[in-house]
């Protein structure tokens, strides 16, 4: 059987094993082919071997109601593990001030460490990691009330570093067991700590000042960099989460830079800085729908779509609201909607005809 | 590779547990370089709820006094520009800094006596410059400087926790207490008495 580097590309076999058994039927239907009983059992029979197989190396879903299920699992795990955090911070804050302080760093240490061993344990033993995924993210959230409730015991000041630990601890968790949100949760906390450490160098404390939206802009922009840096075939999979978080916040940081142009380093009068943020902000969206729909990652194109469109309407919102007859504004709202439904279709259509060539 | 990923997980939470245990060790090694007694004047005490059994306590100061609030002290524009926090007109800068914090020996009854007496960068300058300390303590702070040029101290920490041997005072909700903060020659601050009458 042909090897698969993880389960999105058994996921796609199977998906086209089935597309194709039923233009099979189509065609068979319509006279257009007929396989001799013959051709027909040997067929079903390698096809059945290949799903069979898949299913057993990599979780897959073989049938729609198994899809169907799978969402369902994958909703629950979500829930449970959010609701299991939500339950380890309140039981710590119910006991923390019943314990003496030894007791207290002892219980802060061992948590992240035995929520890291019941991940471990479940990953030996399942092929579909919802249980791994949900110790992953209790793991990860003990990991930020470990050094949340230690700062808050000693009285310690608000340090960057903490991100670097959780940053750190994220991805080893991530790319131990090949986690997509542990990973997420801890480039978020990549681009926290660079942006964090930048404004400490410059002098700026960002929890009295506010952020600096070029500190955060470097740690996305490194984020974004990092998958053309890392080995294809160990985090390929993977690459779509980078740019996803990356770019998720640097719109975050334009759209910031747009609406307060006193979030910036840059020494321009604030109206300048904010038309420079709103373009860079739809340039950079543009870019996004581009790259998005040339390499084939539709949740980066929709990225791109949702934050131009947003940038779009707050922009226009600024200009025409208060002078303009609503009817117009919204007529223009609705004019601009259809051009950009117009350029989305072409978009779609440019890489259709890229995937059929 | 998974192994290696595993311990560095495991290895990176020790790492900083360590590093902020040993720094916590450390700063008090020695004893503390100033303790001022305080009172209900002075700290205002949240007490155990039924979410939370930590009892947390918050500073007064002479400045806005009778609210519990970060802003210690308003600075001169000068002195934060001393401090090398240069804002811009409409733009904020916020820089950490020391506080010499002063419990004045006189106040109106009821009020705080707790005050941000002066900023610095070197908090060995500032000790020799307020030599006593059971009314002088040196600790961090922030100075922050807003969009119209005015600038203010926030003494950190802006809520003090209270280990849970010295919590007991607090359980029974008492209307009158004392509590002493110890201050390390780095500026960290802990509580290291308590008591009700």
């Amino acid at each position: 059987m042909e090897a698969y580097a993880n389960k999105k590309q058994a996921q796609q076999r199977v998906d086209r094993i089935r597309a194709f058994r039923a233009e099979l039927a189509q065609l068979r239907g319509e006279g257009a082919l007929d396989l001799t009983p013959l051709q027909q059992q040997s067929l079903d029979g390698h096809l059945g071997a290949t799903l069979a197989g898949l299913a057993a190396g990599f979780d897959v879903d073989i049938t729609d109601s198994e899809k169907r299920i799978a969402w369902g699992m994958r909703i629950a795990s979500t829930i449970a593990g959010l609701a299991l955090c939500a339950a380890l911070v309140l039981f710590f804050n119910r006991i923390w001030g019943l314990l003496p302080t030894a007791a207290q760093a002892a219980f802060l240490v061992a948590a992240p460490l035995a929520a890291l061993a019941a991940t471990d344990f479940t990953a030996r033993r399942e092929r579909t990691r919802y249980y791994t995924s949900l110790f992953a993210a209790i793991a990860f959230a003990a990991a930020v009330l470990n050094l949340n409730a230690l700062g808050a015991m000693f009285n310690l000041p608000d340090s960057p570093n903490a991100f670097l630990v959780w940053a750190v601890f994220g991805i080893a968790l991530a790319c131990a067991y090949r986690l997509r949100l542990p990973l997420a949760a801890g480039l978020v906390c990549v681009v926290l700590f660079i942006g964090m450490s930048i404004m400490r160098w410059s002098g700026v404390e960002w929890a009295y000042a506010g952020p600096r939206t070029e500190a955060f802009l470097a740690g996305a922009a490194l984020v974004v960099a990092a998958p053309a840096t890392l080995p294809r075939r160990a985090f390929g999979e993977f690459a779509w989460i980078y740019y996803m978080t990356g770019l998720a916040a640097a719109f975050s940081m334009f759209f910031l830079g747009s609406v307060d142009g006193t979030l910036s380093y840059l020494p321009f009068a604030r109206h300048r800085v904010e038309f420079s943020y709103e373009i860079a902000g739809l340039a950079a969206a543009a870019l996004a729908m581009y790259f998005g729909a040339r390499r084939g990652y539709r949740g980066i194109a929709n990225l791109g779509a949702g934050f131009f469109a947003l940038y779009l309407y707050i922009r226009l919102y600024q200009w025409w609201w208060d002078w303009m007859p609503k009817y117009l504004f919204f007529l223009i709202i609705g004019l601009i909607s259809l051009g950009l439904l117009y350029l989305f279709q072409r978009l779609r259509k440019r890489a259709a005809q890229g995937r059929a060539e | 590779m998974k192994r290696m990923f595993v311990l560095g997980a495991i290895g990176i939470i020790l790492v900083a547990d360590a590093a902020v245990l040993i720094g916590v060790a450390s700063s008090r090694r020695g004893g503390a370089d100033a303790a001022l007694r305080l009172t209900e004047r002075e700290l205002g005490a949240v007490a155990e709820s039924a979410d939370d059994s930590a009892v947390i306590l918050f500073p007064r100061y002479v400045e806005g006094a009778g609210r519990i609030g970060p802003r210690s002290a308003r600075l001169t524009a000068s002195k934060a520009a001393e401090l090398g926090i240069a804002a811009r007109p409409g733009w904020s800068a916020a820089k950490r800094v020391f506080a010499v914090l002063e419990l004045q020996p006189e106040a109106p009854a009821g009020a705080s006596r707790l005050r941000a007496a002066d900023v610095g960068l070197d908090p060995a300058a500032l000790r020799s410059r307020y030599p006593d300390r059971s009314r002088y303590a040196v600790t961090r702070a922030v100075v922050r400087v807003g969009p119209n040029g005015e600038a203010w101290v926030n003494v950190l920490p802006e809520s003090i926790y209270v280990p849970t041997p010295r919590v007991g005072v607090f359980r029974r909700y008492p209307a009158h207490y004392s509590v002493t903060l110890c201050y390390s020659r780095q500026g960290d601050c802990w509580v290291c008495g308590a008591e009700a009458p």
